[in-house]
């Protein structure tokens, strides 16, 4: 619920201007942009985790069955996790 | 703690199976409560809207006052954040989605009534699988049936092996992802509201109804405060829900527009 703030009305919250502090000193985006950037990072995160630890874990999952092992699941879901936070770090962390 | 564990035996919880899987009226297999109070719900916003929006006056009395607060909340928090120049376009379809999911929402605490239309997932997701169908035909139109693909799974500024590895987490996240949440959201958030209202008047009516013990009764009391503070709380998670279901559509249309961000 707390989310719902940051994208809402409150665009003037210091986590927004955090966020798009830097973009802002390029004075050509309107507040609009700022909010529309930030609510985009903000909702999208956890369906790329949760997407990272699909494809992986899932394809980790074929390979358990097709070799009859039991380790190569979990590392995926790892892997998976590890990839989305680095989609995440580099489309919205800088 | 003996006369309680046997009270508690005796009362029983009211379950999903009682609570969401309604019959048929009049024999007629599609014909459920939740289908009628969406049929009703269409109507009271159709008939709001209309009796607001029909006659317009320059400076606004009565229901064209009330809906005009409802305009300027979904134009000013919902389609102009994400939508900027083309806010005024998508008004149509975002009104309709917050003030139908709004009223749909609010059925669950009318009294008598008491059941949110979209605890039946079909609902919700009708309404998603629409604004999903809207943004990749957008997207299509807009960024080329290439563009749109080539933006959505491959964000500039990456080094490239790492492209292979990155892009159908993109995809999934966008494509299955997001639509499936969009629904899921709103329906669980209905479904798990009426089961708490359900369940606190169920005690508050067994307790000083059905079964008034001494013992009991504070029980009974407590689940009707319970009652009323949670349809409090629902009040507000219903309004939020409607809110951020209209959100997430402006935001995704959005981004099918403007695909920089």
């Amino acid at each position: 619920m707390s989310k719902v703030k940051g994208t809402g009305s409150d665009m003037t919250s210091p986590l927004s201007t955090a966020i798009v502090g830097r973009a802002m000193s390029e004075d050509k985006l309107r507040p609009e942009e700022d909010a529309q950037g930030f609510a985009s990072a903000a909702w999208s995160i956890p369906s790329t985790l949760l997407a990272g630890m699909a494809i992986y874990g899932g394809a980790g999952w074929l390979l358990d069955r097709w070799l009859d092992t039991s380790a190569f699941f979990p590392i995926g879901v790892v892997v998976g996790v590890v990839l989305a936070v680095y989609l995440v770090y580099r489309k919205y962390g800088r | 703690m003996t006369a309680l564990t046997v009270l508690a035996d005796e009362f029983k919880a009211p379950g999903p199976q009682e609570l969401f899987d309604l019959p048929a009226i009049g024999g007629v297999a599609w014909l459920t409560k939740p289908v009628l109070l969406a049929i009703l719900s269409s109507i009271i916003v159709i008939v709001f809207c209309w009796s607001a929006f029909a006659k317009p006056k320059i400076v606004p009395r009565g229901v064209q006052n009330v809906a005009e607060y409802g305009y300027m909340f979904v134009r000013d928090q919902v389609a102009r954040p994400f939508l900027g120049k083309d806010a005024d376009r998508w008004m149509g379809l975002l009104l309709t989605l917050f003030f139908m999911i709004w009223v749909w929402n609010l059925m669950g605490v009318i009294p008598f009534i008491q059941f949110p239309v979209a605890s039946h997932i079909a609902f919700p997701a009708v309404l998603a699988i629409t604004i999903y169908v809207i943004k990749v035909y957008l997207g299509v139109k807009h960024q080329g049936p290439i563009g749109y693909f080539k933006n959505m799974m491959f964000p500039p500024g990456l080094p490239k092996p790492i492209y292979v590895l990155l892009a159908p987490i993109e995809f999934l996240s966008n494509m299955i992802i997001a639509p499936f949440t969009h629904a899921v959201r709103l329906f669980a958030n209905m479904f798990a509201g009426h089961m708490l209202l359900a369940f606190f008047s169920m005690v508050g009516f067994w307790f000083l109804f059905e079964q008034l013990t001494p013992l009991g009764a504070p029980i009974g009391v407590l689940g009707v405060v319970m009652t009323i503070v949670f349809t409090g709380f629902e009040l507000f998670i219903q309004f939020l829900q409607a809110f951020l279901f209209a959100m997430l559509a402006a935001m995704y249309i959005g981004n099918s527009l403007h695909p920089d961000h």
